[in-house]
């Protein structure tokens, strides 16, 4: 029985090899990429690039934007610039630990839930639950009102606000796979519960955990930065960028003090977010960004 | 009796990852008036796909060629707007399965009626009557109470006579039937072929009735066209076809069904071999793989499909069952 | 305490519905769009604004729009619910624009609706992405299903079949996220009740967190926990609505 060859057409950036392709795909996982990694680079490199002091007074106070100050300054004569800038070395940094703290605690809880289920589990989600019933902002407030409006203050609160949702997934998973067959005869073979949980499930729970992560640093930006507006978080003279805006809306008629590090903020979201959008998609072809398939 | 319908060289391409592939290759058929036309063939002959486009409902990306011609219009090449003037009122179809294609959120009455107004611009009331004749018509029980209900509410084959029931309401000529027992208990299907026959002798409507139950096929068709890989390889009188077919696929067909009188022990017959994917389709005639009598020009050549006598179509070369 | 929720809760209210149904309305018609034209520019485009909405923070967004539009262009007043010569209408329901209406004081009414529209969109920018988002995997969910092939089978307009066909076959799922919005909005009150000196709750939970008034951070949580509970069961009730196979016979 002879098959007619049915000639593939080879497009031509396809040769380029497969990370080109890929790359072409996913305009928005490689623009997050990038400013993301600009950020980052900033946030790192600040001093170097910083053309004044963010902390003291570098000319008049409220200069407009100029070749001198890209940013104008601010009502003490600070280099809005500089302190944008600055202010990288403050949000990113702590949205990471943030996120890093919230994912390893809920993420712990929710693995040891999970799998021991009983007490140990109604416990653990009785205790999420709690959490929830609260708006984060509300009971992020309370928190950093009663110990003290500091940055570290802020984070931990926003900690204690989002374990909840790390562990709720990490739980929800280690149960699912927990249900796998080749996990179960693992534990019937005996080995320690702790390789069982490491060796078998994880690295299944890896992914999503990922994708929840990366979504929620762009979260982590807002919240920070939102209660540092709010005057909870960071406190002057510190460049925060949420505290940055509180400034803007005092001076209003400035604009620039206030509209830039908002920028800065609404920038670094979007990247996060466009990372974990496309991450999401990777990981997920059935959810609602994803490439389409062929026809039925 | 004149020709309601009349498909000539339809060929259908869907899209895929590696170019296109063509699901229905060259297919032609008459329908007359008042006439039930029966389209048999496996799961994967293309019969489902060449029904689909004759009312343009192929997935996005698919291309048809070839023509249609119903009522002085070629139904493949038609606009939208007069599309949707064809679609419902003169031709329309009923699914295989009822429980999806029934939308589970809409009353009865409303599916029974939207297209009705849409249509012919009916009020609420009349629109109304009629769903309520409708249904008594295709004999649901209390059908004052079953317009008001939801799909859900019901069996399969009740479901399955809404369906019908929906199909009609427009008043359409040609009605296609694709499966429309399939999904049924056997001893409701009897019910479901009765009503199409019935309905085919009562108002005149021709039918286009895609099954691969050939028994099916004896009881209510009038002219039996059959589906392999994509085209039709024999084709003509329900009765005549099915006691003495020419085609080497619907004599094996035919030969696989259970006898319902054979010996005990009496082994079942199966055909060697499967049919081809779309993709893999062979060269020269499509089944000549499986066939005990494919000739070098089998192996080589398409048949063609042309009259073996005033009333049969036969695509074969060998042809090996035809008069000597 | 309870008059002063009294008081703040219609507030608010003004500003949350007003915004959900800014939100709602916009994010389903775009996520519908995004739908339908799968994988296109418009898809690719709408993607990016959805990404947009959720990105921004609020209290920058109300800061930028208040300049633009009301310093710079003054097409709209500045902070507060009313202009500052303007008296509120008589009490009724503590929601200006209706009190103003029902006691025909259109004029009251024009302006208190002129001091709404800003926050209003300001706190749907969220919503507006996320039911972007949402309604489009919805749709797209339910479009590929039977029963839209059989709609269009019988002839019916494609408009129709997308809204009473495809829509409300994909409105349980979106449902749910409308639950979600009205968090969203709580939480986004806060930010914004302070920018635009609207005396609502949000401000009143700034205010008892921050001098960390016991009995007034409880009564704010416990009415949010209401609301809720109130959400969740008209939520529950609208599924029933939309969908007969849920409804209890």
């Amino acid at each position: 029985m002879s098959v007619p060859a049915v000639p593939i057409k080879v497009r031509s950036w396809q040769r380029r090899g497969p990370l080109a392709s890929t790359a072409w795909r996913h305009p928005l996982a490689i623009a997050g990429l990038v400013i993301a990694g600009a950020w980052i680079f900033i946030a790192i490199f600040a001093p170097w690039l910083a053309p004044h002091d963010p902390l003291a007074q570098s000319a008049t106070s409220f200069v407009p934007p100029s070749w001198g100050h890209f940013f104008g300054t601010d009502e003490l004569g600070r280099d809005v610039f500089s302190r944008v800038l600055y202010g990288a070395r403050l949000s990113i940094p702590l949205a990471l630990l943030l996120v890093t703290l919230a994912l390893l605690i809920g993420g712990t809880l929710g693995a040891i839930a999970g799998y021991y289920g009983g007490i140990v589990d109604g416990f653990v989600m009785r205790s999420a639950d709690l959490v929830f019933a609260f708006p984060a902002i509300i009971l992020a407030m309370v928190v950093t009102a009663a110990l003290g409006p500091t940055v570290r203050n802020a984070v931990l609160a926003l900690v204690i606000v989002s374990w909840p949702s790390y562990a709720r997934v990490v739980r929800g998973l280690v149960l699912s796979v927990g249900q796998a067959e080749y996990v179960q005869s693992a534990r019937l073979l005996g080995k320690s519960a702790r390789r069982t949980l490491v060796r078998d499930i994880l690295p299944n729970v890896f992914g999503p955990v990922l994708v929840l992560a990366t979504l929620d640093l762009g979260n982590a930006v807002l919240l920070l930065s939102g209660l540092s507006f709010l005057g909870l978080g960071a406190q002057p003279p510190q460049p925060e960028w949420g505290a940055g805006v509180a400034e803007g809306t005092q001076y209003f008629q400035y604009w620039w003090i206030g509209t830039f590090p908002g920028l800065a903020i609404f920038t670094v979201v979007l990247a996060f977010n466009f990372l974990g959008d496309s991450l999401r998609d990777a990981l997920d072809p059935q959810s609602s960004w994803s490439q389409g398939g062929d026809a039925e | 009796m004149s020709t309601l319908l009349d498909v000539q060289g339809l060929t259908v391409t869907l899209p895929t990852n590696s170019g296109p592939m063509t699901i229905v290759d060259n297919v032609g058929y008459a329908v007359e008036q008042g006439q039930v036309f029966g389209v048999a063939g496996e799961s994967g002959s293309g019969k489902t796909i060449s029904v689909l486009a004759l009312m343009q409902l192929l997935p996005a990306g698919a291309h048809t060629s070839g023509t249609a011609r119903y009522g002085g219009q070629d139904l493949l090449k038609l606009r939208p707007r007069a599309l949707r003037e064809v679609r419902g009122a003169e031709l329309a179809m009923v699914f295989q399965d009822p429980l999806t294609s029934l939308h589970p959120m809409l009353s009865i009455g409303k599916q029974l009626t939207e297209h009705v107004r849409s249509h012919e611009g009916a009020s609420r009331s009349a629109a109304s009557k009629r769903a309520f004749e409708l249904l008594e018509e295709v004999r649901i029980p209390d059908p004052e109470r079953a317009l008001r209900g939801f799909p859900h509410q019901f069996s399969g084959g009740m479901r399955q006579r809404i369906a019908i029931a929906i199909a009609l309401a427009a008043r359409p000529k040609l009605l296609i039937a694709d499966e429309p027992t399939t999904a049924l208990d056997v001893t409701v299907q009897a019910g479901i072929l009765r009503l199409l026959d019935r309905l085919r002798r009562e108002n005149g409507l021709s039918v286009i009735l895609i099954t691969h139950d050939l028994g099916v096929m004896s009881s209510i068709a009038d002219e039996v066209a059959i589906f392999y890989a994509g085209r039709i390889v024999e084709s003509g009188p329900t009765r005549d076809l099915l006691t003495s077919p020419r085609h080497p696929y619907t004599r094996a067909l035919l030969d696989a069904l259970p006898h319902p009188e054979a010996a005990g022990g009496t082994e079942l017959v199966a055909i060697p071999g499967s049919p081809p994917t779309p993709r893999a389709r062979p060269v020269g005639c499509a089944f000549h793989p499986r066939c005990p009598y494919a000739s070098e020009q089998s192996r080589a050549e398409v048949p063609p499909l042309v009259a073996v006598s005033e009333t049969r179509l036969l695509a074969c070369h060998v042809d090996p069952f035809g008069p000597k | 305490m309870t008059r002063d929720l009294g008081e703040f809760i219609p507030a608010t209210a003004e500003l949350a519905v007003l915004s959900i149904i800014v939100a709602v309305l916009v994010g389903m018609t775009l996520g519908v769009i995004a739908a339908i034209k799968r994988n296109r520019l418009t898809d690719h485009v709408l993607r990016v604004v959805s990404l947009g909405g959720v990105s921004m923070p609020t209290f920058w967004l109300a800061l930028v729009s208040l300049y633009i539009f009301f310093f710079k262009l003054n097409w709209l007043p500045g902070t507060g619910r009313l202009d500052a010569v303007v008296s509120p209408p008589p009490h009724h329901t503590g929601l200006y624009t209706v009190d103003a209406v029902i006691s025909g004081q259109w004029s009251t009414a024009w302006n208190a609706l002129q001091h709404l529209v800003l926050p209003a969109l300001v706190l749907a920018a969220f919503n507006v992405g996320l039911l972007t988002r949402y309604t489009r995997s919805a749709v797209l969910e339910v479009i590929s299903n039977d029963y839209v092939r059989s709609a269009r089978a019988k002839g019916m307009p494609e408009r129709t079949v997308i809204v009473r066909h495809v829509l409300r076959a994909a409105l349980p799922s979106v449902v749910t996220v409308i639950g979600l919005a009205f968090a969203n909005v709580m939480t986004g009150a806060v930010l914004v009740e302070n920018i635009f000196s609207w005396p609502g709750i949000g401000q009143y939970a700034y205010h008892s967190a921050t001098t960390l008034d016991l009995p007034a951070i409880m009564g704010v949580s416990l009415f949010v926990a209401v609301v809720y509970i109130v959400i969740n069961f008209l939520v529950d009730v609208l599924y029933g609505v939309i969908d007969p196979r849920i409804r209890i016979s």
